[in-house]
């Protein structure tokens, strides 16, 4: 796929260098010629321009680029001009981020595909994760389905998968399970190592310390995180 | 207790811990460290069984005690390190 990312600050230059890493092409564009050479060699394409620049912007081509993601938000006035400029020049999927809710919601009436929100999305998965003692890692898929990492519950260990009944008791799918596998070192201590175990059979057995990999509704994780203490 | 005594202790926790048996293992350190509250051995397979239990809090203060009562107990010290963000 085709990319131009517009701002490269540390959240525009995270995003470009992690779509270059996955085989995609990526135009990245900043007015500070620093910023630019910092990614260079790590994406197909830069330019040094001020994304305001209604004219130099159309001359990009940006019709062609499956997303062009407007990645500066702190300067608002310019998040907004190259947000109308790049939707002007006919940009396919129009991504942008947003420093503030208001700057969220403008966003949004400029008729722009996706509004990324990442401070205050990092903050609800940071307090998500806080608040819950056992749960590891935790990412909301939708509004209210999330994919998360608890501690496997008292109640589930040496049950089947089948046994514990969880899709129907809890509403949650079991789809990997990270297991310690203890082995002893040469100088006679017992250590460990992790092993993932992805999508197991529901005849799998559920051990003692297992860190569940669970898919469900972001109420029933947090319901069976409980019942984990 | 005798050191024998506490060998043959430990050396059953091992066995637990390496069957994935924490709960188990814990009961034999617990006897271990009823007698012997600084037994470093006991109180380091404490420290493992937390962690592999996913307790890290706790998992790091037995580590923590391991190297107050035995400086320089190597694993300890690297399960700590192994611990640090987690």
């Amino acid at each position: 796929m085709q990319f131009c990312v517009i701002g490269l600050g540390r959240f525009g230059q995270a995003l470009a260098v992690a779509l270059a890493k996955k085989g995609h092409e990526v135009l990245a564009i900043d007015r500070d010629e620093q910023r630019v050479q910092e990614i260079e060699d790590k994406v197909s394409q830069t330019f040094i321009l001020d994304s305001t620049n209604e004219k130099a912007m159309k001359s990009l081509g940006l019709s062609e680029f499956d997303w062009v993601i407007i990645a500066m938000s702190s300067d608002l006035e310019a998040s907004i001009l190259t947000t109308m400029i790049v939707k002007d020049a006919g940009a396919k999927r129009v991504c942008a981020k947003a420093a503030t809710s208001l700057h969220a919601k403008i966003l949004g009436k400029l008729g722009i595909d996706k509004v990324v929100f990442p401070e205050h999305e990092m903050g609800v998965r940071l307090a998500e994760i806080l608040s819950s003692p056992s749960i590891f890692q935790f990412l909301e898929l939708a509004e209210d389905y999330s994919i998360a990492e608890i501690a496997a519950p008292k109640e589930f260990w040496d049950k089947t998968i089948r046994e514990t009944d969880a899709r129907k008791k809890y509403g949650i799918n079991i789809i990997a399970i990270k297991r310690k596998i203890p082995f002893t070192e040469k100088d006679g201590t017992i250590d460990y190592k992790e092993e993932l175990k992805m999508a197991p059979e529901p005849s799998e057995k559920i051990l003692q310390g297992d860190i569940l990999v669970v898919l469900g509704h972001t109420k029933n994780i947090t319901k069976i995180e409980k019942a984990t203490r | 207790m005798k050191k024998e005594e506490i060998n043959h202790l430990i050396e059953e926790a091992k066995f637990y811990i390496l069957n994935n048996r924490f709960e188990e293992a814990e009961k034999y350190l617990k006897k271990i460290l009823k007698d012997n509250p600084e037994n470093p051995d006991a109180l380091f397979y404490m420290g493992l069984l937390n962690e592999m239990l996913n307790r890290f809090t706790e998992a790091r203060e037995y580590y923590e005690k391991v190297l107050s009562v035995s400086p320089g107990y190597h694993s300890a010290e690297e399960h700590l390190a192994r611990l640090q963000g987690k």
